[in-house]
Formats: structure tokens, C-alpha cells, sequence
């Protein structure tokens, strides 16, 4: 006798009626069937205890928020652009093109040396950096700015870690910390002022390799790993149990620099 | 930008069977996390190119096996090893789809981290094949149009799966001494 093949055991688990009259008159396959179906069963209700972090779908309503406010931001320019009915000299054309051109192929080799790849991760960290801008130019509320020692206490006694700080010098001081949320736990940040804009170090327990970043950078003999992500770059380097996160909108060459700071700091 | 209401309603009731898909992907409570997450604010950057009225936890699961298939190209570029596909597999041993007594009694002793953990033993297509077929109910067409494949693939897909997996629990009943004419 003849019994049922792959794909005809498949349509018999979504339905029988083309495979009954078989299934009537053959035993062996009606018990594959059944055994089929109980592992089925087995398999959903393994899954049913399965959930989301609490957490996860106010952390995605968070960054939908911020997503919609930043492209808002950009499609609503505050100004409406004039028309100009200006005719460039030829030479003013070749030489825009020449430099579109020159864009274009420096935007590959960026591309090539800093793929995007951004993560959840690396966009909450960008985020994180743009919440401590703002929060600086309003004033810090909730920020602690001035004595490192006590900008230590404040960050250890509100997450429980006790990380490096930056050696400063050269430009470059540790202004004020503040606590923000990464993947739904509380970490510490440290907002630098240095020569080329503000740099946010974000102190994570995740590992380097959750991250997401891509692009290999040494950093005074430690291993670290570069990214961007809306709109920030960032580096990143395990240090000491910690992840040292440098974020800013600065170039990633002045981030390695802060980053050497804080491997210095050990 | 997609509206941000009709996002939160029409997707992310979808959550948890994204995220239990992407758990049935990968081990890593975190990578889950983060990837489910991914997937969200991706589908949320795309989501005018939703179809109104097909199945929007098709379309995210697409878009999360899209972004996991990503994540395994980097971990080759990067000499993480990966896991094989079934395709590139020479001579695997083909369970046959024998019957199987007192199935429902035998699955009855597993634990849910035991019948997941033979799950994961699976390749990543067979895998998500058997996981969104049997878990999440899907019709083998939507199966079809997420992995890419033809529904004549996933049946038999889906099929080899769950003989492997069925070989996987026996093996481990017999070690627990659960096999058959054991007990």
C-alpha cells in the first residue's frame, strides 16, 4: 500500500477531508498523523509562557515618538526656500559637479569604512547623546555638573557601577553625568566638553559584540568598534567588566581620542 | 514617516509573536531584544509600504528574518561561525516519517525549555518553517512569501523538520528511559 507523502501528511494536518478515505483504511499512517498533530500541540503550547519584555513596547513607543519628532523636524523647514532664477557660469557648473562627484565617492569610502548596520542599540544610544545636548543647553535639571568625585558617587549610587573616567586635558573636561535608560536599565553617562563638540560616554554592562557595531578600531591596545547611527557617531571598547560607549556628532578619529582618555583612566 | 497611531495599533499588537519568533531564531535573551526592537523601529521607517489588509505580523516577521539573515552575513565576514544551512548539509540522515504510539502521552514528559531546546537543534530555515507553521498558525502561502521559497518547498520543509525534531525528542526519551516498550 502506498502512504502518504511529505506534502500530503502537511495538507492532512490542515485538513483531512482529501486524505480521508487513506487515512480510513490505513493505520500507519493515521497514527503518523496523530503523532504529527500532538507535536504540533506540543510545540504551541511551549511557546504559549513566550512574551516580551515589559519593557520592549514602551522603549519602541519611546523611539517611534522621537523617529516622527526628528523627521518632522526636517520635512518642516521654518523657512519656505526662494527660488532663484540664477544662471552659473559653465565653469561654476563643471566645478559643482566635480565636487558632487567628489562627495559621492567620499560617502562610498565612508560607507565602506563605517557601515550603517545601526541597531536598535546604537540608535538608542544616539538618542541618549541628543537627550544630553538638549538637556545641557536647557540647563541639566538632572544633570550633576562640577566635581568628578561627586559625579562618581552620583552615577555608582544610582546604578551601582563605578566606572573609568576620562583623563582629561588637551581641551577635553568631563562637564557633567546623569543617569539615562539603555535597554531598559538605568546607566550612567558622562557628557564631555572637547574641542570639536560634545561627547556623551555612555557606561553599559552589554558587551561590545550586542551592540552591533562593525568597523574594528584599536584604541591605544584595546579593541574597539565603531558605528553610526542617527545622525551620531559612536566608538565603543570594553574595559574593566564595562562597555565604554563614546557618542557624539563628531568625527570618530576625535571619539578614539576621548575613548584613549578613559583606557588611560584605569 | 508612517502615523505613529496607526503603527501602534496595527503593529505592535504583534510584539510578542515577533519576538517569539525572533526566540525561536536565536538563544540570546538579549540579541532577541535587540532584534525584535529592530525590526519595529525598521518596520516603522517602512511601514507606507504595508499593504492594508494583508497580514501585518507576516510583513514584520519578513522584515525580522530579513534582518537576522543580515546579522548572520556579518558574523561570516567577521569569522563568527554560523550555523549551516540545510542545503549545504551533505548526506544528513533523513528521519522517516514513522508512526509514533502514545505521542501525545510521550510529549506530555518534556518540559517547554526541553521541546524548545530540540527545536533550536534545527536548522534556522527548518527551523522558523516548523516554528511559524505550527506555533504561529500560519498558512504554508505566508510561510511561503516570508522565507522566499516556493509553498511546495515549505510543505516539505516543514515535513523534514518536524521528523528531525520528532528524532531529537525520541533520542532524548529513550536516554530518560521513556522510549517505547520502556515504560
Amino acid at each position: 500500500m502506498m502512504h502518504l507523502n511529505a506534502e500530503q501528511f502537511e495538507e492532512a494536518l490542515l485538513d483531512e477531508a482529501p486524505h480521508r478515505e487513506h487515512l480510513a483504511g490505513c493505520a500507519q499512517c493515521r497514527e503518523a498523523l496523530a503523532g504529527m498533530r500532538a507535536l504540533r500541540e506540543r510545540l504551541r503550547t511551549a511557546y504559549e509562557g513566550v512574551r516580551a519584555p515589559a519593557e520592549l513596547a514602551a522603549r519602541i513607543r519611546r523611539q517611534t515618538v522621537g523617529m516622527s519628532q526628528q523627521h518632522a523636524g526636517q520635512a518642516l523647514p521654518l523657512t519656505k526656500p526662494r527660488r532663484h532664477a540664477v544662471r552659473f557660469p559653465r565653469v561654476w557648473r563643471y566645478a559643482s559637479l566635480a565636487a558632487a562627484a567628489i562627495v559621492l565617492v567620499a560617502a562610498g569610502l565612508v560607507m565602506q569604512l563605517w557601515p550603517a548596520g545601526a541597531t536598535a542599540a546604537q540608535i538608542e544610544l544616539a538618542q541618549i547623546h541628543q537627550q544630553n545636548v538638549a538637556a545641557m543647553a536647557a540647563g541639566g535639571s538632572n544633570m550633576l555638573c562640577g566635581d568628578m568625585s561627586a559625579m562618581r558617587a552620583f552615577v555608582k549610587a544610582r546604578t551601582g557601577c563605578s566606572p573609568l573616567t576620562p583623563c582629561c586635558g588637551a581641551g577635553t573636561n568631563v562637564e557633567c553625568c546623569c543617569v539615562q535608560k539603555f535597554r531598559g536599565r538605568p546607566v550612567g553617562c558622562f557628557v564631555l566638553k572637547t574641542p570639536k563638540g560634545p561627547v556623551s560616554l555612555v557606561v553599559v554592562p552589554d558587551k561590545v559584540d550586542t551592540l552591533g557595531m562593525t568597523t574594528s578600531i584599536q584604541v591605544d591596545g584595546h579593541a574597539a568598534r565603531g558605528s553610526s547611527a542617527a545622525g551620531s557617531n559612536m566608538l565603543a571598547c570594553g574595559v574593566g567588566g564595562y562597555t565604554y560607549c563614546a557618542v557624539g556628532n563628531v568625527d570618530h578619529s576625535q571619539l578614539a581620542d576621548v575613548m584613549a582618555q578613559v583606557v588611560k583612566g584605569r | 514617516m508612517a502615523d505613529r497611531k496607526d503603527f501602534e495599533t496595527i503593529a505592535l499588537p504583534w510584539l510578542d509573536a515577533v519576538y517569539r519568533a525572533v526566540a525561536a531564531l536565536c538563544h540570546d535573551p538579549a540579541t532577541a531584544e535587540d532584534l525584535t526592537q529592530a525590526t519595529f523601529l525598521k518596520a516603522f521607517e517602512n511601514f507606507k509600504t504595508f499593504e492594508p489588509g494583508t497580514s501585518c505580523r507576516a510583513w514584520l516577521i519578513r522584515i525580522m528574518r530579513n534582518g537576522w539573515i543580515d546579522r548572520l552575513r556579518h558574523r561570516q565576514v567577521t569569522g563568527t561561525p554560523v550555523e549551516l544551512d540545510e542545503n549545504l548539509v551533505v548526506a544528513r540522515q533523513e528521519p522517516e516519517a514513522t508512526a509514533w504510539s502514545d505521542a501525545e502521552d510521550l510529549l506530555e514528559n518534556f518540559s517547554d525549555e526541553r521541546v524548545i531546546a530540540a527545536l533550536r537543534q534545527l536548522t534556522d530555515d527548518q527551523r522558523l518553517c516548523l516554528f511559524l507553521s505550527d506555533v504561529e498558525g500560519l498558512g504554508q502561502d505566508e510561510v511561503a512569501a516570508i522565507m522566499g521559497v516556493a509553498v511546495g518547498t515549505i510543505k516539505s520543509r516543514t515535513h523534514r523538520a518536524r521528523a528531525i525534531l520528532k528524532a531529537k525528542l525520541e533520542a532524548h526519551a529513550n536516554e530518560l528511559g521513556l522510549g517505547p516498550g520502556r515504560r
